[in-house]
C-alpha cells in the first residue's frame, strides 16, 4: 500500500477539539488532513425543523454519523435514594427497577465534520479557576496541569472566533476582553426563572452562548427557534463546520474527508506514530503523520489507542502509564419541569439562555466537594412542540389529551442542573470482547457508576431545582436525572492530562508522554469535568493551545 | 420517509415485551388486515384522539393508515396491534367499533389502568404513544395551540408575551 506524504499534520476527528485546531495550523501556514468517521451534514437540506414533522426527529443520524459503543456496568439504585427517580405525568416512573439504565442511546454524540458541536446547545462557558484545582484547594478529583490564566487568552480568542453572546460579569472567570456580541433576551420561561431566582436570592444570569445575538462574520443572527439541538440550518449557532473548518477551509490549506475512520496506527522511528490507516470509500488508505492529532472524543479516543496495539505497544499505543479509558466522567444531570399559570410561549427563544453560578465554585454545596450549576432548559430538553406534552405532561386519553395539550402547551418552565463529576474505579471505558466492527475493531463499552458524593450533589440539584419551581408557583411535570438515566451529552477524561507520566496519558500541551508527534485534543484529557460548565469552549482553547505549542516546537 | 427515532424506540420496546412475556410474533399475524381488525383499530385510536371543534379525529388526520404502514416494517408491532384488537373485541357484545362511545370510553380507560406488564397496557402506552406522534407532526392538530409553524425557516423571534 502507498504511503501518501502530503499533510504537515493529520487530525482524526473534526469536532470541537479537531476542528480548532486544525484552523490553528492552517492560520500558521501548515497543510492539515482531517479524517472525520461522520458524514458532512447540508444544513439546509439535512436538518427537519423546517417539516411540520419536524418534532418526530432529533438530530439526523445517517449511516456513519453515530460511533459504535455498548454500555456495560451502569451500578444498582439504592432505594435510599427513590427521590431521584425519573417521572412524568404521563407515563409514571421512566426507569423501572432497581438497575441504573442507559437512555436511548445513553452517550449522545455526533460524529461528522462539526461533530457534537452539530447538536450541541451552544452553551459557551469558561471553567472556573479553582475547579482545574481540585485536589491542592479541596483534596479530591485531579489538578489540571495548567491554570485558568493560561488558558484564558485562547479563551478568548475562540468566543471571538466563534461568535459568543454573553454579558460583561463573570465572576471568578475573570476576562481580558468583554464578549464580542451583547447577550440574548430571556425567553419567556426564562424570565419566570429569573424572576423566581431573585426572590430566593439567588444570582441569575444571561448565559454565555455560541449563538449570534446580531449578524456577525457573515452569519445572520438566531431567530428564537428554540431546537438548537435539531442542527441549526441558519448558522448563527457557532458549530464547528461553520466556524473552525470554514475559516480552515478558507486559508486553501485544510482537506477534510468525511466518511474516512481511522482504524490502524503504525509506529515510526524513535516513539513517534509514523503513519495511520484510514477507510475512504471502502478502500484501506495510509497516510504519513509528521504530526497527529486525535481528537475523536472520550469514548473512541481511548477505543483507538487501546485497539491499536503491537509488539511494542501491547497493551495500546499512548498506554505505559494504564490510563488510557480510566477516569471516565460521565454528564451528572438534573431537570424539574412544571406548568406555570401565566406563563405562554414558553416553547420560543433561546434554550439554556439564562444560568445560575452561584453553587458553582467546588466548595458551594454544603457537604460535598464539587459544584454545580443551574440553568434554563424549557426548550433544551425538548419542551418544543405538542408531542412534547402530550407524550409527557398531560395524563390520559380523549377529551382530556386534546384540551389538556391546548391548556398547557407553552407553560412548561424546566430548571436544568448540571454538576461535578469525580471519576472512580467503576468509570471507564474498556474494549468489549465480545463486540467487533466490520472492519475487527472492538467496541468501546462505558461503564459508569455513580458514588455517595454525585448522589449527594444531584439530591442537591434536584431541591434546588424544585424550590425554584415551587417559588414561581409551578406544578411540576416531570422530573429527570443521572440516578437512574445514564445520559450523556459531555464526557471526559479517558486520557487525562498531568505532568506525571505514570498517573497521566498527555502533558499541559496535550502532547502525549510515550509518543513525540501524537497529541489529543478532544475531552477525554479533561482532569476533572468542572462544576458542570459546558466543555466546547474549553475543548477548542485547549485545541489552540496545543497547536500553538506544536507550532513553535 | 426515514424512519423517526422515536419509532425506532417504540419498536425497540415492544421488541422487549414480547421477547419479555414470550409472545410469539408469527408470520402468520404479519399477514393482511382484517376488516374487523380495520374498523377496531380506527375506533381505538378515534377514542384515544377524538373530533373536537379545534380539530379531526386520529382517522380524519390518517393516523390509522400511517401506523398500519409501521406494522408492516414491524411484525411485532403488528402482532401487538392484533392482540389488542382482539382483546377489545372480547366483550362478549358487539365489536369494539359498534359500541357505544360510553362502552368504549370505559373499556379504554380500563385498558389505560390495568397492569402495566399485561397487553391490554402494553397496547394502550404503545399505541398511545405512535398515535400522538403521528397526529400532532400534523398542522391540522395545532388549532387552539400558540403555535403556528414549524421552528424554521420563521423562528419565534421577541416580542414574547
Amino acid at each position: 500500500m502507498a504511503v501518501k506524504k502530503r499533510f504537515d499534520a493529520v487530525v482524526v476527528g473534526a469536532g470541537a477539539g479537531g476542528a480548532a485546531a486544525a484552523w490553528r495550523l492552517c492560520e500558521q501556514g501548515l497543510h492539515v488532513l482531517i479524517l472525520e468517521a461522520g458524514p458532512r451534514f447540508n444544513p439546509g437540506a439535512d436538518y427537519r425543523l423546517h417539516r411540520p414533522d419536524w418534532e418526530r426527529f432529533l438530530f439526523p443520524d445517517p449511516a456513519g454519523s453515530r460511533g459504535d459503543f455498548t454500555i456495560g456496568t451502569l451500578g444498582r439504585l439504592d432505594p435510599a435514594d427513590e427521590e431521584l427517580r425519573s417521572w412524568n405525568r404521563a407515563s409514571g416512573p421512566l426507569v423501572r427497577g432497581n438497575m441504573r439504565q442507559a437512555a436511548n442511546p445513553g452517550y449522545w454524540h455526533v460524529q461528522g465534520v462539526g461533530g457534537s458541536t452539530l447538536h450541541f446547545v451552544g452553551e459557551s462557558h469558561r471553567m472556573h479557576p479553582d475547579a482545574m484545582k481540585l485536589a491542592s484547594q479541596h483534596g479530591a478529583g485531579c489538578d489540571w496541569p495548567l491554570d485558568y490564566a493560561g488558558l484564558e487568552p485562547y479563551y478568548t480568542l475562540c468566543e471571538n472566533l466563534v461568535g459568543v453572546a454573553g454579558p460583561a460579569e463573570q465572576g471568578a472567570r475573570w476576562r481580558s476582553q468583554p464578549y464580542p456580541l451583547p447577550p440574548h433576551p430571556p425567553s419567556p420561561s426564562a424570565r419566570k426563572l429569573l424572576a423566581a431566582g431573585r426572590r430566593l436570592n439567588m444570582k441569575w444570569q444571561e448565559n454565555s452562548r455560541a449563538a449570534l445575538s446580531m449578524p456577525f462574520d457573515g452569519r445572520p443572527a438566531c431567530n428564537y427557534c428554540g431546537n438548537c439541538s435539531r442542527g441549526c440550518p441558519l448558522g448563527d449557532k457557532g458549530s464547528a463546520d461553520v466556524t473552525f473548518i470554514r475559516k480552515a477551509e478558507a486559508s486553501g490549506r485544510l482537506t477534510v474527508k468525511p466518511l474516512c475512520p481511522v482504524v490502524r496506527f503504525h509506529s515510526g522511528a524513535g516513539g513517534t506514530i509514523g503513519s495511520v490507516e484510514y477507510i475512504d470509500n471502502k478502500k484501506l488508505q495510509r497516510v504519513e503523520t509528521p504530526i497527529l492529532i486525535l481528537a475523536a472524543g472520550a469514548v473512541q479516543t481511548p477505543r483507538l489507542l487501546l485497539a491499536n496495539r503491537n509488539r511494542l505497544y501491547p497493551e495500546g499505543f499512548a498506554n505505559s502509564s494504564g490510563q488510557v479509558g480510566r477516569n471516565f466522567m460521565e454528564t451528572l444531570s438534573w431537570s424539574s419541569s412544571g406548568l406555570v399559570a401565566g406563563l405562554s410561549h414558553s416553547h420560543a427563544g433561546l434554550p439554556a439562555d439564562v444560568i445560575c453560578w452561584d453553587f458553582n465554585a467546588p466548595d458551594a454545596i454544603p457537604g460535598v466537594i464539587g459544584g454545580c450549576r443551574f440553568n434554563s432548559a424549557t426548550q433544551e430538553i425538548g419542551f418544543t412542540g405538542p408531542i412534547a406534552y402530550a407524550s409527557r405532561v398531560v395524563s390520559g386519553f380523549g377529551a382530556q389529551l386534546k384540551n389538556g395539550v391546548r391548556t398547557t402547551f407553552g407553560r412548561v418552565m424546566s430548571v436544568g442542573a448540571i454538576g461535578e463529576f469525580l471519576p472512580n474505579e467503576g468509570t471507564y471505558v474498556d474494549l468489549d470482547p465480545s463486540r467487533k466492527d466490520r472492519l475487527g475493531m472492538p467496541f468501546p463499552r462505558l461503564h459508569s457508576q455513580l458514588e455517595r458524593g454525585e448522589i449527594q450533589r444531584l439530591k442537591f440539584m434536584a431541591s434546588q431545582s424544585r424550590r425554584l419551581l415551587k417559588e414561581a408557583g409551578a406544578e411540576l411535570v416531570e422530573e429527570a436525572g443521572a440516578w437512574d438515566n445514564f445520559s450523556a451529552t459531555h464526557v471526559f477524561g479517558t486520557c487525562r492530562m498531568g505532568n506525571n507520566p505514570k498517573t497521566s496519558v498527555v502533558d499541559s500541551h496535550c502532547r502525549c508522554h510515550d509518543h513525540s508527534n501524537l497529541f489529543i485534543t478532544d475531552a477525554s484529557v479533561f482532569p476533572s469535568s468542572g462544576g458542570g460548565e459546558a466543555p466546547s469552549l474549553t475543548i477548542s482553547a485547549l485545541a489552540v493551545r496545543t497547536a500553538d505549542a506544536i507550532v513553535s516546537g | 420517509m426515514p424512519a423517526s427515532q422515536a419509532r425506532r424506540r417504540l419498536l425497540k420496546i415492544i421488541g422487549v415485551f414480547f421477547i419479555r412475556y414470550a409472545f410469539d410474533a408469527g408470520p402468520a399475524l404479519a399477514s393482511a388486515t382484517t376488516g374487523l381488525e380495520r374498523s377496531t383499530f380506527a375506533a381505538f385510536l378515534d377514542m384515544l384522539l377524538p373530533r373536537d371543534e379545534f380539530s379531526g379525529s386520529a382517522t380524519d388526520l390518517h393516523v390509522d393508515e400511517k401506523l398500519w404502514e409501521v406494522s408492516r416494517s414491524d411484525p411485532r408491532f403488528r402482532r401487538l396491534i392484533g392482540l389488542g384488537c382482539q382483546w377489545l373485541n372480547m366483550t362478549g357484545g358487539p365489536p369494539f367499533a359498534a359500541l357505544s362511545g360510553e362502552q368504549q370510553y370505559a373499556l379504554v380507560d380500563w385498558m389505560a389502568h390495568s397492569d402495566f406488564d399485561q397487553v391490554p397496557r402494553r397496547f394502550y402506552e404503545l399505541v398511545r404513544e405512535a398515535a400522538i406522534e403521528m397526529y400532532y407532526s400534523q398542522p391540522e392538530a395545532w388549532h387552539g395551540l400558540s403555535i403556528q409553524n414549524p421552528p424554521q425557516p420563521l423562528g419565534y423571534k421577541p416580542p414574547w408575551p
